[in-house]
C-alpha cells in the first residue's frame, strides 16, 4: 500500500508546537513521525523544533522523545538504541530517530553522525534542511546556498550574500557506504513518507536529508512553504535520489526545469541577486545534473 | 518614569517600534531610555511583547514591565477587554491599531494597518502606533522620533516610513479636531493611496529582517510562565478531544497544576502535554466550505501543526455541512497553507477579527 | 581474590562488577587501559555490555545520556582534555539526571601540552553538577566503581559521579588489589530502576527546556539533591563493608586531626605520602594531622569544619591553581571555615602541577615551618608554589629551581 494522505495514521505526535506558522521543519518531523508510528524514539538537538517543541510545561510530542547537545544528535540516538538493545527493552516495530536541522548536521554533528554511519548503529537520521541557523535568527550554515542573504552573509555592495556552494551531504554521507540515504522535500511528502518508511525498514544507519523552507528565514509568505518546496525542485536546484546499496538513483529526472529566476525571487534572501549571479546558480546546477544524469541510475526523462 | 508596553505578533516589529521610542527619547538632554523584548521560545506569529522605559535619571530596572503608561497593541486580536486595563497605570492609554473603536475613553484606536497600507502597500503597524504615540504623549516629539527612524533604520525605509508617521500624525490631528474625548477613530483616507511599487517592495525588508530578532531562540515573545495568564480564557473550556475526530494519539491540554516537587527532580515528565493554546497567534481563519470540499486530504497532509484533522463517518452522517476534515482551532496558526494545497478552493482564509465581531 | 594490579585496571574491574550495559569511551593518555580491559571484557564475554567506539568524548557523554534515559546503566572514562571537550555534556548528564559514572585520570591542561597528573581538569569542571569523588589507591578505585553507582543511582541522589584518579601515580602505579566475587557484587549492587526513562506504554519527553518560571526549581533541586549525597555516603559505605570488609570514612577521612596543631589538607594520591609524614611526625611527639577530602562535590562543609576545628594552622596542598585567584580546594575549605567563624591561619600550598613530584621533604617541611611560624609570627605567604617561591622549599631539595629562575 502507497503511503499517501488516506493511508498515513492520524496520530499526531508532534502536535502543539510553537514553530512560526507556516514552518517546514516542523511538517518533516510531523510527516515523518506519523509514518514511524508511536513507537519511534525521537531525539532533537538544539535547534527550532526542540526550541518550539519542549518547552516544559509544554511538551509536544506524544511519543518519546529527548533533547541532544547540539553536536551529540547522532551519538545520542546511538546510546538509547545500544541503551534499549542492551536490556532487551526495544520493541521491533521502534525506530530510533534524530532530527537536526542544517547546521545541526553539516557543521556542528557533522563528526558525530560520521561515527554513527562508521559504527552502522541501527538508528534514522533526518536532517530537516532550511538552509541556515534559523534557531538563532538566520545565520550563516554550511547548508546555505550560494547567494543566499542570511545576517552572517548580507548581501551589501561588497559581498552578494553568501559566497559559498551549500554542502554535498548526501554524497558525503553515502561515501561512508551507508546502508541507506535519500533526498526529499517537504513540498513532496509522499515521497519523504515513502523513503521514511523504507529507511525505517532497513537494519543500519540511515540518513535522510529533506529540504524544510522556513518562511521567516527565506522571506515568503507563510502559506506558500509547500509551493517553494516544489520548486526547489522543480528548477532543479534540489534533487530527489536514493543511496542503497552502493548506487545512487535518482527519483526525477525532469525534461525541463522550472525556471530557477522565478524560485528564486519568490524570497527575500535571493532578491538582491543580479542577471551574473542567477546564471552562476543555473550553471551549477546544470554541472550537477550532467553529473547525476551521467553517473547515477536515472529514470528516463519526464 | 514613563513606562510603555508593547503587544505584538513575533514579526510585526513591536520590539522595533519599542527601541525606535527609546532611541528617539534618548536623544533629549538629560533623559534616559531601556528597550527590550520579553524571550521565549515561541516564533513568529506568536504574541510577544516588549517595553520601553522613559526617565530622567539612569534606569536600573531591568525587569519587565507589568503595569505601564502607555500600551499599545499592534494586533487587535491581542486586546482583551477588560483584562487589559490590568497593565494599565491609572490615567494610563491603550493604543490599539483596529478600524473599530471601543466604548472606554481609556482605549484609543488608530487604524495603522490602514495607513501603513496606504503609505507602503503592506500592513506594517509599528511605525504609525509609534507615530501616534508622540501625539498622545508630550515626552517625545514627532521630529525625535523620525529622526530615530533615519538613524537605525535602512535608508530604503527612510521615505516610506517618514510619510506614514506624518500620515498618522494628520489622523490623530483630525480626530482629535472631530471630537473631543479619547476612543476616537484616526482613520486613513483611503483615497489618498500613494504607495509606490518600490516602496512595497521595501517595506517587505522590513518584515524580513531588518529586526534582527525576527526569528531566533532570542525571539521576543509574550509567553512565558507570567502571560499564561494570556491564555486563562482559552484553558477554561477545553474540547480538544474532539468526538468529531476519529481515534488517535495526540498531545492533550490539561489544566492539571503540578508541583516542583512533582516535576523538579528530573528532566522527564509525560509526553504531549500541553498547558497552552495557539490559537492566540492566529490573524487569519481558515474556513472549510463543506460543499466544495473534494476530500483530496493534501489540506490534512500538508498542515505543518497537524491541525487538520479526518472526521468520523458518524459525525458526517449527521451534520449538513460536515466534510472529510475539519480544524482544530484551538492549535492552527493561520498560516493558510491548507487554503494555498486546496485545488478544490474549498478553504478561506477570513480575518480573524472579522469572525469574533460576527 | 588478590591481584597486582595498575589503577587504571583496578577501575576496569570494578567496573566489570558494577555491570554496566553500555559502555562508551575514547582513548585518552593516561585513561586508555580502562577502555582497553573493559573492550577485552567485552570481548571475551567477561562483560555482557555494549561497547561503543565513539569518535570523541564529546560522543562518549552523549552516548551515555542517551543510554541511561533508556534507563540503563552505563560508564566512560576519560582525562584531561577529553574531560574538557565533553565538558557541555556534564551539565546534560547531571541536569538531566542521569547516573552516568565515569572515571576521570587527573592530568594536567593545556598548555604547555602534557600527558602527567595533576587535578586542574577535573577542579575547573566542579560547577558542572557531577559528585566528584578522589581516590588514594587502587584498591579504592575499584570499590569506588561500585559505590559510585550504588551513590549515584539512588533515588534520593539520582546525580552522575566522577571518579577521580590521579594520572600515572595511580592509573599506571601497580599494586596489590582485592577483587571481590560478582556474586557479593550482585548483593551489593541491585539492577538499575528509575522511571527518569523512555517507556513504551506511557511515553516521556526527557531533556527538555524550561523557561525562567520554572527553571529554578529543577537547578534547586538538582542542589538539593546532591547535598542528599551527604546522607547517603556513609549508609552505602557500611552496606559496604557488611558486604566485603571494607571499611571507608565517609566524604573526608580525618587523621590525627583531634590534638593537630597544623593540618594538611589535600586528595587524590599525595594523601598516601602525607599520611606516612604524619605518621612518622607523631612518633618524634610532632602534633600534626592529614584530612583527606574524598568527596569535593557535594562539599563536606560540616566535616571538615569538625576536623579541624581545634588546629592552629592549616595547609590546603593541592594540584590545581585556578589562575589569577588560588587553589580552588583552599577557596572552598575557607568558605567552610569562614562559614563556621573559625579564624584558624590557612595557607595554599600548589604543588605536582603538570606532573611534578611532591616530596616526603616538603610535606615535612611543611609541617615544622607552620608549627613554628605560630612561635615565631614568620611572615608565610597565603599562597605559594612548591619548586617556585614557596617557603616550604628546603634549600636542598629544590634542585630544578634556581634562585635565576624565580620568575
Amino acid at each position: 500500500m502507497g503511503i499517501n494522505a488516506k493511508t498515513i495514521s492520524d496520530n499526531e505526535l508532534f502536535f502543539g508546537h510553537k514553530a512560526c506558522a507556516g514552518c517546514g521543519g516542523a511538517l518533516a518531523v510531523r510527516a515523518a513521525l506519523k509514518v514511524l508510528g508511536p513507537q519511534a524514539i525521537a531525539a532533537l538537538p538544539a535547534g527550532c523544533m526542540s526550541a518550539t517543541g519542549f518547552n516544559f510545561p509544554d511538551l509536544c510530542f506524544a511519543n518519546n522523545a529527548m533533547i541532544t547537545p547540539f553536536a551529540a544528535t547522532a551519538s545520542v540516538i546511538t546510546g538509547i538504541e545500544a541503551g534499549l538493545r542492551a536490556q532487551g527493552r526495544k520493541p521491533d516495530d521502534a525506530t530510533v530517530v534524530g532530527f537536526a536541522g542544517d547546521g545541526g548536521t553539516a557543521d556542528i554533528g557533522l563528526q558525530a553522525l560520521s561515527g554513527a554511519i562508521d559504527r552502522n548503529d541501527d538508528v534514522l537520521y533526518i536532517c530537516y534542511d532550511n538552509e541556515a541557523y534559523m534557531n538563532t535568527g538566520i545565520q550563516k550554515s554550511s547548508l546555505t546556498p550560494f547567494g543566499a542573504r542570511t545576517t552572517t552573509t548580507p548581501a551589501g555592495s561588497h559581498h552578494r550574500g553568501c559566497l559559498t556552494q551549500k554542502k554535498n551531504m548526501f554524497e558525503i554521507v553515502a561515501a561512508h557506504g551507508i546502508p541507506y540515504a535519500a533526498t526529499a522535500s517537504v513540498g513532496y511528502l509522499n515521497d519523504f513518507m515513502r523513503k521514511v518508511k523504507h529507511a525505517a525498514s532497513i537494519h543500519g544507519t540511515k540518513y535522510i536529508h529533506v529540504i524544510a523552507p522556513c518562511p521567516t528565514g527565506w522571506g515568503y509568505g507563510v502559506d506558500a512553504t509547500v509551493e517553494i518546496a516544489r520548486e526547489i525542485v522543480d528548477c532543479g536546484l534540489w534533487y530527489l535520489a536514493e543511496y542503497e546499496q552502493g548506487s545512487f538513483t535518482l527519483n526525477r529526472n525532469p525534461t525541463e526545469f522550472a525556471s530557477v529566476e522565478q524560485y528564486l525571487k519568490h524570497q527575500g534572501r535571493f532578491k538582491h541577486l543580479q542577471d551574473e549571479d542567477i546564471a552562476s546558480i543555473e550553471q551549477q546546477r546544470d554541472a550537477k545534473w550532467e553529473y547525476m544524469r551521467d553517473c547515477w541510475t536515472a529514470p528516463s526523462r519526464a | 518614569m514613563i513606562e510603555f508596553l508593547w503587544h505584538g505578533r513575533g514579526g510585526q516589529g513591536a520590539f522595533t517600534a519599542a527601541r525606535l521610542l527609546g532611541a528617539a527619547a534618548s536623544t533629549s538632554k538629560g533623559t534616559y531610555a531601556l528597550a527590550f523584548p520579553s524571550f521565549g521560545p515561541e516564533r513568529r506569529g506568536a504574541p510577544m511583547r516588549a517595553f520601553t522605559k522613559i526617565a530622567d535619571r539612569p534606569i536600573g530596572d531591568r525587569s519587565a514591565v507589568t503595569q505601564a503608561d502607555y500600551v499599545i497593541y499592534l494586533d487587535e486580536t491581542l486586546l482583551q477587554v477588560p483584562s487589559c486595563f490590568d497593565e494599565l497605570k491609572p490615567g494610563g492609554i491603550i493604543l490599539v491599531n483596529a478600524q473599530r473603536t471601543w466604548d472606554d475613553d481609556r482605549i484609543i484606536s488608530i487604524d495603522a494597518d490602514g495607513i501603513s497600507q496606504q503609505c507602503l502597500g503592506r500592513p506594517f503597524p509599528n511605525t504609525a502606533c509609534l507615530a501616534a504615540l508622540t501625539a498622545c504623549d508630550l515626552s517625545v516629539s514627532l521630529d525625535q522620533v523620525k529622526d530615530a527612524f533615519c538613524a537605525y533604520m535602512p535608508k530604503k525605509l527612510h521615505k516610506g516610513n517618514v510619510s506614514v508617521m506624518d500620515a498618522t500624525v494628520q489622523a490623530m490631528k483630525e480626530s482629535l479636531v472631530l471630537s473631543s474625548h479619547h476612543g476616537t477613530l484616526p482613520h486613513a483616507d483611503t483615497n489618498d493611496a500613494n504607495a509606490s511599487s518600490k516602496e512595497l517592495c521595501d517595506a517587505g525588508d522590513l518584515d524580513f529582517a531588518s529586526d534582527g530578532s525576527a526569528s531566533s531562540e532570542q525571539v521576543p515573545t509574550a509567553s512565558n510562565a507570567v502571560t499564561h495568564a494570556n491564555d486563562a480564557r482559552a484553558l477554561s473550556s477545553i474540547d480538544t478531544d474532539s468526538p468529531h475526530r476519529r481515534p488517535q494519539i495526540i498531545p492533550q491540554l490539561t489544566t492539571d497544576t503540578i508541583a516542583p516537587v512533582d516535576y523538579a527532580h528530573s528532566t522527564c515528565y509525560k509526553g504531549g502535554h500541553l498547558t497552552v493554546r495557539n490559537a492566540g497567534w492566529r490573524n487569519q481563519r481558515p474556513i472549510i466550505d463543506a460543499a466544495a470540499c473534494t476530500g483530496c486530504l493534501q489540506c490534512y497532509l500538508y498542515c505543518p501543526d497537524g491541525t487538520i484533522f479526518k472526521t468520523t463517518d458518524e459525525f458526517r452522517s449527521q451534520a449538513s455541512d460536515a466534510c472529510a476534515v475539519a480544524i482544530d482551532y484551538d492549535f492552527c496558526k493561520g498560516c493558510g497553507i491548507c487554503a494555498h494545497m486546496c485545488k478544490a478552493h474549498a478553504i478561506s482564509m477570513v480575518p480573524e477579527k472579522e469572525v469574533t465581531s460576527r | 581474590m588478590k591481584r597486582f594490579l595498575s589503577g587504571d585496571e583496578a577501575c576496569a574491574e570494578g567496573v566489570r562488577l558494577a555491570r554496566p550495559q553500555v559502555i562508551s569511551a575514547y582513548p585518552i593518555t593516561p585513561q586508555t587501559v580502562v577502555v582497553e580491559r573493559l573492550s577485552s571484557m567485552v570481548e571475551s564475554g567477561a562483560l555482557d555490555a555494549e561497547y561503543i567506539h565513539v569518535e570523541s568524548e564529546h560522543s562518549a557523554l552523549s552516548c551515555a545520556i542517551g543510554a541511561s534515559a533508556t534507563g540503563a546503566r552505563t560508564f566512560t572514562a576519560t582525562s584531561s582534555q577529553g574531560l574538557l571537550y565533553m565538558a557541555e555534556c556534564l551539565t546534560y548528564a547531571s541536569g538531566g539526571r542521569f547516573p552516568i559514572v565515569m572515571m576521570n585520570a587527573n592530568r594536567s591542561t593545556a598548555l604547555p601540552w602534557n600527558i602527567y597528573g595533576d587535578q586542574r581538569d577535573s577542579l575547573s569542571l566542579l560547577d558542572h553538577g557531577w559528585i566528584q569523588v578522589y581516590v588514594e589507591n587502587n584498591q579504592e578505585a575499584l570499590d569506588m566503581a561500585l559505590m559510585a553507582y550504588a551513590l549515584g543511582e539512588d533515588a534520593r541522589v539520582s546525580t552522575p559521579v566522577m571518579i577521580n584518579l590521579d594520572g600515572f601515580a595511580l592509573t599506571h602505579t601497580y599494586e596489590s588489589v582485592e577483587i571481590p566475587d560478582q556474586d557479593q557484587a550482585d548483593a551489593f549492587l541491585p539492577a538499575y530502576t528509575t522511571d527518569n526513562r523512555f517507556d513504551f506504554d506511557h511515553p516521556k519527553n526527557i531533556g527538555y527546556s524550561a523557561g525562567p518560571a520554572y527553571n529554578r526549581y529543577f537547578k534547586y533541586a538538582e542542589h538539593a539533591d546532591m547535598n542528599r549525597a551527604l546522607e547517603v555516603i556513609p549508609e552505602i559505605e557500611e552496606r559496604f563493608n557488611t558486604a566485603f570488609g571494607r571499611q571507608y570514612p565517609g566524604a573526608v577521612e580525618a587523621v590525627s586531626c583531634e590534638d593537630a596543631d597544623v593540618v594538611i589538607v589535600t586528595l587524590g594520591s599525595v594523601a598516601g605520602l602525607v599520611r606516612d609524614e604524619v605518621r612518622s611526625l607523631r612518633e618524634q611527639g610532632v602534633h600534626v594531622g592529614l584530612l583527606k577530602i574524598r568527596y569535593l562535590r557535594p562539599f563536606p562543609y560540616a566535616a571538615i569544619v569538625a576536623a579541624l576545628r581545634s588546629c592552629k594552622a592549616v595547609a590546603v596542598l593541592e594540584k590545581d591553581v585556578s589562575f589569577g585567584a588560588e587553589g580552588t580546594v583552599y577557596t572552598n575549605v575557607n568558605s567552610a571555615l569562614f562559614q563556621a567563624g573559625l579564624t584558624v591561619p590557612t595557607y595554599n600550598v600548589i604543588g605536582g602541577l603538570g606532573g611534578d613530584d611532591i616530596t616526603a621533604d616538603q610535606i615535612r617541611t611543611v609541617y615544622t615551618k607552620l608549627g613554628a611560624a605560630e612561635q615565631n609570627e614568620t611572615e608565610i605567604p597565603n599562597v605559594s608554589f612548591l619548586g617556585i617561591d614557596s617557603v616550604f622549599d628546603a634549600a636542598d631539595t629544590s634542585c630544578s629551581i634556581s634562585n635565576e629562575g624565580r620568575l
